[in-house]
């Protein structure tokens, strides 16, 4: 690869495939690309060439200005595109005064809608800078140095810098030269290719279906799928992503995604709106799909939202309401962060296993994993050396299999009807076991039994001298012994109806019972995909099990005592 | 943290026992520990645990101890057919194998609404087939015969036969239809001195002379009073107003005022639905606290000895019919006054006819019984309105048989859309009672 510095292509021969340089240099070609940038548009303003009018694209430009910003009084920043916003931030420095004018109605107006952008303008404003909203300058006014400028309103406003950031113009001088196809950038369809064979451009100079992008992250985007096809995959095409900017802007992001902006405010959008204290968060529909979505202040929903909208896909009315609610749409787990609670046994954050493993120990030697096994396959993340931990078969098929019955006779319980007395008189009929005393004390002694059998979980997860079988066995006998009382209730109950005392009982014991359930399909869930939220929702479902539990020993005592007392 | 959980699990537990503990020692009425709705005899005091488990931890006895001291009188009046003595006898120990009826609670359990018959039986229907399987070998009528029909109006009962007796029925089996016997009251005085009650004769000078009855007295309740059997008697102002000392004025005399006159009266009243709460020491009964069809507008009238009978007149033909219609509101009730009873009864409220020769709710509902009472002989309303209802052959005795037959009474009172139309029409159908007595009679001469 040979690199000319300070040279120029000042004539491109399309027939010959020849051109031509300033140093009078001619070369031949097989393909050629065309990368020539662009430029800073500076509009054709009366004085705008005077001394104090600047640009800011280059490193001269950088240079110029650092030096301008310590002299300048009153700086006046012409274009509240992402670059203006830069710059009058820059500029701002305390004895600086800073004025951002704007031809639009907001800022941004090709990236944001108007409440995002309302939102930045007043973070702007926040940080000392007049924002002047559709406004323009007609003139630069002074004689040979730049005193103030006249606004399109009529006014004048006193001023002795100019920073003009009003966007690009791609150089497009030598392809139109060389009557290649340009409009306002160099026109080349999906292989990159201008209207000449083997000539292509790519970058700010491109064009495509009317675009120009002046962000490096297409540009970047370009560039490798065309070196992907001069190399021989030609299957490689230029697909126009549904663009999405993550900005920074005075240190907070602003994410613009998919068709959102003034061009797509019309009347058939409808916006979705969550706003909090540090971000504001937008989803543009129109029609019912969802089009763009553009926010102020961070948001990790940004990537998969792109890559959904990106796709022509859809979010379900859960995901809506969820975004009006909370503001995200997708739970923030994937990434495991050092607050999530990785052991839930032994509440072992991911903080906490980082700096065990950061010490060169293992995660297991926190005691993570080392009760009920569940997150051993999340531990393997933090520890991949060491992924040789056993983890057992725990047969959580099975465990849901044996939930769902449980699930079913709870069920059943709600709309099979009162068992009531045996038709003929016989004593020793099953309805005896819901009549007779005796065989409902040998029912009910069970019942008590098994439910402090059980309980002996909650033991063998806290107290960590039980070392006695796994936690999966455990839980295994916790499912079937709970399964076994709720059969066993049917025989004690006879399905009555239940009043005061007993009312209170039976909902307890069906709560715990269906939170339960819910936390047995969760383990045979996090055994298949185990995740941080899998994780946390199963938290949550074991810590209402135990709540739902929780007035159980007080109600079986009093239903136990009362049953004697009278 | 985690302490902070398993302390407030620990406090919130104390409180819920706290809670319960002290509803099931201290409180008279426990709510949260009834277990199933009573049976329509005992509902009215269901929260008032202590009415029948007096003593906690108690078991059977005590219950068996709480169901004898209200119905024990009742079940000796009635010459009960099964008595508990007939069990313990060591005769018949194998039967006590086949039903324990040693026990009161055997086949009357309560709470429980799911296995509950008719008369707050809870064992299954077919319990009498248990012991008298054979029965069609003595008496070949009864051959075949399903175990439904042995419980059926104008059969038999378990414990009160009174009016079901064979012997009762042959010696009833040819009667004419008799001629209304009439009991008459006694006179107020004549009353209260056969019930050794001692009063201070009380005229209009002397109620004066009380301050408050001065305060209160107006001209009406003067009239009323006069008029009354209480005025003509010289129970004045102060018999009921005031309670131990003259100084005590009771604004509003209650059922223990008049018990010190009136006792068998107001005993029968709180053995009846009427006043079973009052003797539980609960609010009186209203009628919106009732299981059976009450009038609206009577929902919240509380129950006590001047619900139906005035203050200061005393006015028994008021209190025979239009006391009852004023709250009761079953189909029975609202039938009467288009029934025959109720026709006859219009007679009297017009005046062609004596309250003696008619038929009011109470005639029925409350009889007048004759009573041996200190070596006399009088007559006396059963203020328990429930004794001659539950089963209702009990009233055949006391009431029906005064102007009907035996067999006439058996039929009507079996028939139960007679019972709901008040008796307007013939019995439905024929209870063969009679017939098979007599028949077997025959065949033994």
């Amino acid at each position: 690869m040979h690199t000319h510095w300070h040279t120029e292509i000042i004539h491109l021969d399309l027939s010959t495939k020849q051109l031509t340089t300033n140093q009078g240099e001619q070369f031949q070609f097989d393909e050629l690309i065309l990368a020539t940038g662009s430029r800073a548009h500076i509009p054709n303003l009366p004085g705008i060439q005077m001394t104090g009018v600047y640009s800011f694209r280059n490193m001269k430009d950088a240079q110029s200005l650092y030096s301008r910003r310590i002299s300048s009084r009153h700086t006046l920043v012409l274009g509240g595109g992402l670059l203006g916003i830069e710059t009058a931030r820059a500029m701002r420095r305390q004895g600086t005064e800073v004025t951002l004018i704007h031809h639009s109605a907001w800022l941004m107006n090709k990236q944001l809608d108007e409440g995002t952008a309302s939102h930045l303008k007043a973070e702007l404003e926040s940080s000392g800078i007049t924002v002047m909203l559709n406004s323009a300058i007609l003139a630069v006014d002074g004689a040979h140095r730049m005193n103030g400028v006249l606004l399109r309103d009529g006014s004048k406003l006193d001023a002795d810098t100019l920073i003009v950031s009003t966007g690009i113009r791609p150089n497009i001088e030598l392809a139109r030269h060389a009557n290649i196809a340009v409009s306002r950038g160099i026109r080349i369809d999906e292989r990159l290719q201008t209207s000449a064979e083997h000539v292509y451009a790519i970058g700010e100079c491109a064009e495509v279906n009317g675009e120009i992008y002046g962000l490096v992250a297409p540009g970047f985007e370009q560039a490798s799928i065309l070196a992907a096809r001069l190399s021989g995959e030609t299957s490689k095409v230029y697909a126009q992503q549904a663009l999405a900017t993550r900005l920074k802007v005075l240190d907070k992001g602003v994410s613009s995604i998919g068709d959102i902006g003034m061009r797509h405010d019309t009347t058939d959008s409808q916006f979705i709106t969550h706003a909090k204290q540090d971000h504001y968060r937008t989803l543009r529909f129109e029609r019912g799909k969802l089009k763009g979505a553009a926010a102020f202040g961070d948001w990790p929903d940004q990537e998969r939202l792109r890559e959904v909208i990106a796709n022509g896909e859809q979010l379900n009315p859960l995901q809506t309401l969820k975004f009006r609610l909370t503001g995200s749409i997708w739970p923030e787990d994937e990434h495991i962060q050092d607050h999530h609670i990785i052991c839930n046994c032994r509440q072992i954050s991911a903080g906490s296993l980082r700096a065990c493993c950061a010490a060169g120990k293992t995660p297991s030697s926190t005691g993570a994993g080392t009760v009920c096994g569940s997150c051993v396959p999340l531990l393997q993340q933090f520890d991949p050396a060491n992924a040789t931990t056993s983890v057992e078969a725990e047969g959580t098929p099975a465990l849901a299999i044996f939930s769902l019955v449980a699930l079913g006779l709870i069920l059943l319980f709600q709309f099979v009807s009162p068992f009531g007395g045996p038709a003929q008189y016989a004593p020793d009929a099953i309805n005896s076991w819901w009549t007779d005393s005796d065989k409902r004390q040998i029912t009910g002694f069970t019942l008590l039994g098994l439910t402090v059998v059980s309980l002996l979980l909650s033991a063998r997860k806290r107290i960590s001298a039980i070392k006695l079988m796994s936690f999966a066995t455990w839980r295994w006998a916790h499912v079937i012994l709970t399964t076994l009382v709720l059969a066993i209730l049917f025989f004690h109950t006879g399905v009555s109806e239940f009043q005061g005392i007993n009312a209170w009982l039976i909902y307890s014991f069906w709560a715990t019972a269906l939170l339960g359930v819910a936390s047995s399909l969760l383990t045979h869930r996090e055994s298949s995909e185990p995740s941080v939220s899998s994780k946390r929702h199963k938290r949550w479902f074991v810590f209402a099990h135990i709540v739902a539990f929780w007035p159980l020993p007080a109600l079986l005592s009093f239903h136990v005592l009362s049953v004697y007392w009278f | 943290m985690k302490k902070m959980i398993w302390l407030l699990w620990l406090v919130s537990t104390l409180m819920l026992a706290g809670f319960l503990g002290y509803e099931l020692a201290y409180k008279k009425e426990k709510p949260n520990f009834l277990i199933g709705q009573s049976t329509h005899g005992h509902y009215q005091i269901e929260l008032a645990c202590d009415a029948c488990h007096t003593s906690p931890f108690g078991g059977e006895d005590v219950l068996q101890d709480a169901c004898i001291s209200c119905h024990g009188d009742e079940l000796k009046a009635s010459l009960d057919s099964h008595p508990k003595k007939k069990f313990t006898d060591p005769r018949n120990a194998d039967l006590i194998s086949v039903l324990d009826a040693r026990q009161c609670v055997t086949c009357h359990s309560e709470h429980n609404p799911d296995i509950t018959h008719p008369m707050g039986l809870t064992l299954p229907e077919d319990y009498c087939v248990q012991c008298h399987a054979d029965v069609g070998e003595e008496r070949p009528t009864h051959k075949d015969l399903a175990f439904e029909t042995c419980a059926s109006a104008g059969c038999h009962n378990y414990h009160d036969n009174r009016a079901l007796y064979e012997d009762f029925l042959l010696k009833h089996a040819h009667d004419q239809t008799p001629s209304p016997q009439q009991l008459m009251p006694s006179t107020l005085k004549q009353y209260l001195a056969s019930q050794r009650v001692e009063w201070p004769m009380e005229n209009l000078e002397s109620i004066k002379h009380h301050s408050k009855v001065q305060a209160v007295t107006t001209a009406e309740i003067e009239h009323d009073w006069l008029s009354s059997a209480h005025g003509k008697a010289g129970v004045g102002c102060n018999s009921c107003h005031t309670g131990e000392s003259s100084e005590n004025w009771i604004e509003k005399p209650d059922h223990q005022q008049c018990q010190s006159c009136h006792s068998a009266e107001v005993t029968g009243f709180l053995a009846g639905k009427h006043g079973m709460r009052l003797a539980q020491a609960l609010s009186p009964m209203t009628p919106a606290q009732a299981r059976q069809p009450m009038q609206s507008d009577a929902g919240h009238a509380q129950l006590g000895c001047n619900s139906c009978h005035n203050a200061h007149t005393d006015n028994r033909i008021a209190a025979s019919t239009d006391a009852c219609l004023g709250c009761h509101a079953d189909d029975h009730s609202l039938a009467f006054k288009q029934s025959p009873h109720g026709q006859l009864w219009q007679q009297v409220l017009n005046g062609d006819r004596t309250a003696e020769e008619a038929v009011s709710c109470a005639t029925c509902h409350m009889p007048r019984e004759s009573v041996d009472h200190y070596g006399e002989s009088f007559t006396q309303v059963q203020h328990n309105q429930n004794a001659t209802l539950r089963p209702n052959e009990k009233m055949i005795r006391s009431s029906c048989m005064s102007c009907h037959t035996l067999a006439f009474s058996i039929d009507a009172l079996a028939d139960d859309n007679l019972i709901n139309n008040n008796f307007s029409g013939s019995p439905g159908q024929h209870i063969e009672s009679i017939d098979m007595a007599v028949s077997r009679d025959v065949k033994h001469r």
